[in-house]
């Protein structure tokens, strides 16, 4: 139904019960029976309220026509298969490019100000390390204002408008995954002009960390409802910057609640270990190793 | 009924205001150093990013903590002199209230400056503060609970002196009037004034040792941060909290003592000997409790099989902090041992126990340090470089700054009321309160106090987000601003019942 016959809808409903009725009016300016229609109908919209689940209200953010039509909720996640790993850095370079993540500057004063949304650690061989994406994230918990919150497919986001600043988030991260702009971004000559439209830059004072390329997510779905498809996992696979970049396919994306996906079957592998799950922070992010490779 | 004035009440000296004038230089410069900071960004500060090499708290959170310290000991201390009768410590207890009043005007500079976006952080806060964050604790509790008790505590207590300093010839008077808010120095408020003191202090000092727990919650609760997660984190900063304070009451006091004495005040033997006693012993039964407290907590950490636990631990003892750390031990230990061989001896040195007061001070900003910052710097667990953190000219000169105002706040004080409570001679008038007058006052005063907890409860449920996905704004806008008016009005209801005196 447009907004059109919404509003059509609405504006008989209200000619037809406030309006013709009032005509022949009892002391209170309405009758009796329009009195009773109008408590029918408001009784009506409350119990619709009541009746559809709370998640489609539209407090719960992200949840698309989509995803309900399917009655499915992805739950996104990444397996990095570090025997793949080449450390080359191509993912480390997509993400910043695709997130509009600022220039690393020289000087020792900005020692200590990068922002690595996908890092590369060596240890002694290199992991790429992006937001774990806890399902018990450290870091929402303790954001005195909400500006790091879950959305409803599970991604740990956070809302730049709302950052006071208080930096207690990347205090709480046992990953260190999280950014603090420290200054100003800035991007050196034309390079402006090269920034992702899709994805909004940060000013100083806000912190900022890996969505799992939520820009992406959104736009994949959007062309699903419009080509009226659903989201592939072949597609989803590569669908983050990193995982598109990556040469040597070490990084998998796709949707934890499909059973189906690649990225379930390998967060499955024998091989499949997850960052300092002994914190309780339940990662959805696994890494495919051999047993003790990586030491934390 | 009549009572004597300080001496030097309502006059400014020359050497006054050239002393105020040198204060303000410091204020000056850290506004200066702050601006900078506000327009820069936090690059101006040392802290970076914890991971790269840096550490996302710095010094100001360690003077945040430790101004809140200092009102929960000037504050406490006032209170567990009214609740427990201390006879010995009356004669401070405006020094102690002054203390905590002002520590928190010096706490919340501290703590917007470390803000990345103060405004925002001003702003955002009281509309969408979430309770489950151990920040919702700090902000409410401790900031505005400690406030707002503090600021009680001295205008009650203050109301009978602010009355008589109206009746006096001084300048202001609009002002004393203001502070005497109706009281008219009868027996009957005297006696009322006595009763709320009594209860006030009752409630409150369980609420300060919550309010000062929260504080150490902040970072006792964070499973990610080797070092700061500690059972003991909270109980530690309370007892802290009471050292730090403590000691600066000491040290205040033999001060003012000694200015007294040099303006040949009447008023020069009010804090006696004894006052200082009580509270030199309280200050080392503090300690020991501290440094049981920090024994043992060494002990778990270095005794622990758990890797990045002991990290923190050694390079805090034996590693690039550890210049800090002994320091810290000696001044703790040395402030003992005088405070306790006076003790022994029956024999105090007022010099000694304002040197003990003083480095109890020092030591407890070196513990505050070292709380904050190893943790950051050596305490990750992934195989990060390890940090640097060392505080730049901006950050220092805030916090100066912040010292500079409190002084300066103190010094006007000085000037402007009696800091020591007025001695009152002669019998006072009786005036009777009205049989009416008595129902209205409990009416009023159940009822400030039914509200202020009904408010303070919706307040917190709003905020605590019950009923809704933790990741939603509050249901009732602003719940945090309607949960601190009613820890207020709940704090503020024995006022009203001393206010309510209707003849």
């Amino acid at each position: 139904m447009n907004m059109n016959k919404i509003q059509e809808l609405w504006v008989n409903v209200v000619r037809g019960w406030f309006l013709k009725e009032k005509a022949p009016s009892s002391k209170f300016g309405i009758t009796r029976r329009g009195a009773i229609k109008i408590l029918a109908f408001w009784s009506g919209i409350f119990a619709t309220a009541m009746a559809v689940p709370k998640a489609s209200w539209g407090f719960t953010k992200n949840k698309t026509a989509a995803s309900l039509k399917q009655g499915h909720i992805p739950k996104w996640g990444m397996v990095i298969d570090l025997e793949q790993c080449t450390g080359c850095g191509g993912c480390v370079m997509a993400c910043a490019q695709e997130n509009n993540i600022p220039f690393a500057r020289h000087g020792s004063e900005y020692e200590g100000t990068q922002i690595l949304w996908m890092n590369l650690i060596n240890n002694p061989d290199p992991f790429p390390l992006p937001c774990m994406q806890c399902e018990d994230p450290p870091c929402v918990k303790v954001c005195p204002v909400g500006a790091t919150s879950i959305n409803g497919e599970g991604l740990v986001v956070q809302n730049y408008g709302r950052c006071i600043g208080c930096r207690y988030c990347m205090e709480a991260c046992p990953y260190s995954v999280k950014f603090f702009n420290w200054d100003e971004p800035e991007w050196p000559g034309s390079l402006k002009e090269l920034l992702n439209p899709s994805v909004s830059t940060r000013p100083k004072g806000v912190v900022e960390k890996c969505t799992f390329c939520e820009q992406r997510i959104r736009a994949y779905r959007e062309e699903c409802e419009i080509s009226q498809t659903t989201m592939k996992d072949e597609k989803l696979q590569r669908l983050t910057a990193c995982a598109a970049t990556c040469p040597t396919r070490a990084i998998t994306f796709g949707d934890l609640n499909d059973p189906e996906s690649e990225v379930s079957k390998l967060s499955e592998s024998p091989r499949a270990m997850k960052l300092l799950k002994e914190l309780g922070t339940k990662p959805k992010v696994t890494y495919l190793t051999k047993q003790g490779s990586v030491k934390p | 009924m009549n009572c004597v004035l300080p001496k030097k009440i309502g006059k400014f000296s020359r050497h006054w205001l050239i002393l105020s004038l040198i204060l303000l230089i410091p204020i000056g410069n850290g506004v200066f150093a702050y601006l900078i900071q506000l327009h820069e960004g936090l690059i101006s500060a040392g802290m970076r990013t914890i991971g790269i090499g840096g550490a996302a708290w710095g010094l100001n959170i360690c003077y945040y903590i430790y101004f809140a310290g200092l009102t929960f000991g000037g504050i406490t201390t006032a209170a567990l002199a009214r609740l427990l009768n201390i006879e010995e410590l009356k004669p401070i207890t405006r020094l102690a209230e002054l203390l905590a009043v002002f520590s928190l005007f010096m706490a919340a500079p501290c703590l917007l400056s470390d803000l990345g976006r103060p405004i925002d952080g001003a702003l955002f806060f009281p509309q969408y503060g979430e309770a489950r964050s151990p920040f919702f604790g700090t902000f409410t509790m401790a900031a505005i609970g400690y406030f707002f008790v503090s600021l009680v505590y001295l205008w009650l207590a203050g109301r009978e002196d602010a009355y008589h300093c109206s009746q006096a010839n001084l300048p202001f008077k609009w002002f004393y009037k203001l502070w005497a808010f109706g009281y008219r120095g009868t027996q009957e408020e005297s006696e009322c004034h006595h009763k709320v003191s009594f209860w006030l202090a009752f409630i409150i000092v369980p609420l300060l040792v919550t309010a000062t727990s929260s504080l150490g919650v902040v970072f006792g609760i964070q499973v990610g941060r080797p070092g700061w997660f500690d059972a003991l984190q909270a109980p530690e900063f309370v007892v802290l909290a009471g050292i730090s304070g403590v000691g600066a009451l000491i040290f205040l006091s033999v001060i003012l003592r000694a200015l007294l004495y040099a303006e040949d005040d009447p008023y020069k033997d009010a804090i006696s000997q004894k006052s200082l006693r009580w509270l030199s012993n309280l200050l080392w039964i503090l300690i020991l409790i501290y440094l049981y407290f920090m024994v043992v907590d060494l002990l778990t950490s270095v005794y622990t099989s758990e890797k990045i636990e002991k990290i923190v631990t050694t390079e805090t003892i034996f590693g690039v902090y550890s210049h800090i750390f002994w320091t810290m031990i000696g001044l703790f230990v040395l402030s003992f041992l005088i405070l306790f061989i006076q003790f022994v001896l029956k024999h105090y040195k007022t010099a000694l126990m304002a040197a003990a007061g003083f480095m109890v001070n020092i030591a407890a900003v070196l513990k505050r340090f070292l709380i904050v910052i190893p943790s950051q710097t050596y305490g990750t667990y992934l195989p990060y470089i390890h940090g640097h953190y060392s505080p730049t000219w901006g950050e220092y000169s805030i916090v100066t700054a912040a010292f500079a105002a409190e002084l300066l706040l103190f010094l006007i004080f000085l000037k402007i009321f009696p800091i020591i409570p007025l001695k009152i001679t002669g019998t006072r008038p009786s005036s009777p309160i009205k049989p009416w007058g008595k129902t209205l006052r409990t009416a009023l005063f159940a009822g400030t106090l039914s509200f202020g907890i009904t408010l303070a409860v919706l307040g917190f449920l709003a905020s605590a987000r019950i009923g809704i996905k933790p990741y939603m704004d509050p249901i009732v806008p602003w719940s945090p601003v309607i949960f601190i008016i009613g820890v207020m009005l709940s704090l503020y209801s024995p006022a009203i019942y001393e206010i309510s005196h209707f003849t």
